[in-house]
């Protein structure tokens, strides 16, 4: 005779697991980066003060920031090359300062400075972190692909331009498929092209769920990959927004005219926000020959220099 | 640690040392002067080698009186078993036109053996004198063997004066056997090239590249990633190491005080890198500071002998204890300072370690980083 559990603790059980199952699936989903209150100093000097930075999943943020604002100090302190002096960061949910070997498989980084081992082949390198990784081979292809340097694969990395450096670092970060990625200048030293695949390669990645966390001085990366972007200078956090909202927010409403006046020309720039001035340039239009006549549209060049107060008068 | 990681970072220092060329030809021309201070050894043709020094035997005397010619004619008659053509030794009468030529002159290689006989039954006893250079001293003693075994043979148990040169601790000193310092010297070096100086550069050069940073990003450890390093420069050196004992005399790898001495060289000269690298960020110091570490325990060793304040430091560095048991040991010498010098030498090989795991431990992924 067949011994059966009574069904009551059967049921029991399947409410339990139930509820335990409801419980994950309740639960929260935590940032992907979250600083809090950050405070990083070198000796007496304070790189980062109070930075409070919250990064979604999925998520492509920029961080901009002139230079020695805190961008490169805020990396090199996620990824523990420097200590932090207060508050704490979470990356995927996890203590950097207690969790950082779970957090390791899960990330990936690339620096601004190319990083391989130059008298290796391509393949060499990349194979070296597939078995750290414990990955299959076949990723060595396929991330070699994604960039582009699968004809290079067995030639030494010392043989290759800095572009082909910077995408080999590219692919190898991307070996692993982490969660969260993070990119100092990826897109620096790069053609064109390559730019173009970088880019659309940032955006598939978020496509797919990675979490990218990006510093560039290009603006028009920004706003072609980033979804949202946070401003930093002096180590503080100056503004936190999506671009369309910068755009937005800082559009200037003003003509650039060249005019005609005797034998010379005439420059002229006249805001369009108050009455007064849009009738005064209908006027000159009517009264003079204009050469040319230019409308400023958004530029996220200037909106930076203007908040980080290092636009040039 | 994780067997897997460790295999392959271990891969990759393999991969590092094979594309290093400039490596690879220091460690063959370690082994190199290994071979060759052995082959010069078996050739007997280097000055301070006691065993090959004598090549030429100069017999004295007098024509005029019938015993002593009796007694040369019976020492050429049965010259001694290592007394061959090819060694080059031969002996010269009193009277020989070619010993003119060389009277007076002792050289290194020369030894002069004088006669003077008495009339048979005399009271007085027969009388040798000997001459030779400090290096032929211990040779000399066989001969003299050689000598007295002829003699009583001829004249059955008579009375033998000796009469030899006297020689100040600087003459012995300066005969010393050098073969056995030689190879230790190598010995030491293979361990301070490897275990030392390629250990602190390459992992600097790594770290001021930052692909130690890489590595240390990634699932590897920072443990991992040194402890990968440390296991094959201490491994390679005790290779080469043992290459260069092995090259000289095959026979010394079977006696275990040689390899108790070679790990604690391995182990120490890695452990006192490993101390170096956390405390010295940049390339360019650790460069200096391997040449530097070299020169001064070279000026420590050599300073010690007449300047006392130097030798307290003699006694604290690992150098000490590593070079003068493996003379010992490679120049098949008593060992009396043996059970003092093993332990002492083991002593300071495990504090060096503990010093370097508590130091690294403490710096953890900050050994990456290089400049501050």
């Amino acid at each position: 005779m067949r011994c059966q559990p009574p069904t009551t603790i059967l049921g029991i059980i399947f409410i339990l697991d139930l509820c335990l199952h409801r419980r994950s699936w309740n639960a929260p989903v935590p940032p992907a980066i979250d600083l809090q209150n950050l405070v990083i100093r070198y000796g007496k000097f304070v790189a980062v003060e109070g930075l409070n930075l919250s990064v979604q999943p999925g998520e492509v943020f920029g961080l901009l920031g002139p230079n020695g604002a805190g961008k490169t100090t805020t990396f090199l302190c996620l990824t523990k090359q420097v200590p932090i002096y207060a508050g704490a960061i979470k990356l995927l949910g996890l203590d950097l300062k207690t969790q950082f070997d779970a957090i390791k498989p899960r990330f990936g980084y690339v620096p601004d400075t190319e990083n391989h081992f130059e008298e290796f082949t391509a393949a060499q390198n990349l194979q070296l972190f597939a078995d750290l990784y414990s990955l299959p081979h076949e990723r060595i292809d396929i991330c070699l692909d994604a960039v582009e340097l699968s004809r290079a694969k067995q030639l030494p990395v010392k043989a290759f331009s800095k572009g082909m450096k910077k995408k080999l670092l590219i692919a190898r970060e991307l070996l692993h498929e982490p969660e969260l990625l993070l990119l100092d200048e990826p897109t620096a030293n790069l053609d064109v092209h390559s730019t173009e695949l970088i880019r659309a390669l940032i955006l598939n990645l978020a496509k797919m769920g990675t979490t990218v966390l990006i510093t560039t001085h290009n603006m028009g990366e920004v706003e072609q990959v980033c979804d949202r972007v946070a401003i930093i200078n002096h180590g503080k956090l100056i503004d936190l927004d999506t671009p369309t909202a910068f755009k937005t927010r800082h559009t200037e409403r003003i003509v650039d005219v060249v005019l005609e006046k005797g034998a010379g020309h005439e420059r002229l720039s006249v805001r369009l926000d108050d009455e007064a001035s849009r009738r005064h340039l209908a006027e000159l239009l009517t009264s003079s020959v204009p050469v040319t006549l230019h409308t400023r549209e958004f530029n996220f060049y200037q909106s930076f220099l203007k908040l980080t107060g290092e636009e040039y008068n | 640690m994780r067997w897997s990681i460790l295999r392959t970072l271990l891969w990759k220092e393999v991969l590092r040392f094979r594309y290093n060329w400039g490596l690879l030809l220091m460690v063959g021309a370690v082994l190199a002067m290994s071979a060759l201070v052995s082959l010069g050894e078996r050739m007997g043709q280097i000055p301070g080698q006691s065993a090959r020094t004598i090549k030429l035997v100069l017999l004295q005397y007098s024509k005029q009186k019938k015993e002593a010619v009796e007694w040369a004619a019976a020492l050429r008659s049965q010259p001694p078993e290592w007394f061959t053509d090819k060694n080059r030794v031969a002996i010269f009468d009193y009277d020989d036109p070619a010993w003119r030529q060389v009277k007076g002159l002792v050289y290194q290689d020369y030894l002069t053996i004088t006669l003077e006989s008495n009339s048979v039954g005399s009271a007085n006893p027969w009388h040798i004198n000997y001459v030779y250079r400090p290096p032929a001293q211990a040779e000399a003693m066989q001969y003299r063997l050689w000598v007295q075994q002829v003699t009583q043979q001829l004249r059955g148990k008579v009375a033998i004066r000796e009469s030899l040169p006297v020689f100040s601790t600087d003459d012995e000193a300066a005969a010393e056997d050098r073969i056995p310092k030689i190879v230790t010297a190598l010995v030491i070096f293979a361990f301070y090239l490897l275990s030392f100086n390629l250990y602190i550069t390459s992992t600097a050069e790594e770290r001021e590249k930052k692909s130690l940073l890489a590595l240390m990003l990634s699932p590897a450890r920072p443990i991992e990633v040194i402890g990968a390093k440390v296991i094959f420069y201490s491994l390679s050196s005790l290779i080469v190491a043992t290459g260069v004992v092995a090259l000289f005399d095959p026979t010394l790898l079977a006696k275990p005080l040689l390899w108790s001495t070679i790990l604690a060289g391995s182990i120490s000269y890695v452990s006192i890198g490993t101390v170096v690298l956390c405390m010295v960020r940049r390339q360019s110091t650790i460069n200096t500071v391997s040449m530097m570490y070299l020169l001064v325990t070279a000026l420590v060793m050599a300073v010690s002998v007449f300047l006392v304040p130097f030798m307290v430091l003699r006694f604290m560095m690992i150098e000490n204890y590593l070079f003068h048991q493996l003379e010992m040991i490679i120049g098949r010498q008593p060992n009396p300072a043996g059970p003092i010098y093993q332990p002492v030498m083991w002593g300071l090989t495990v504090l060096w370690f503990f010093l370097a795991v508590f130091i690294f431990s403490r710096m953890g992924m900050l050994v990456a980083q290089g400049r501050r």
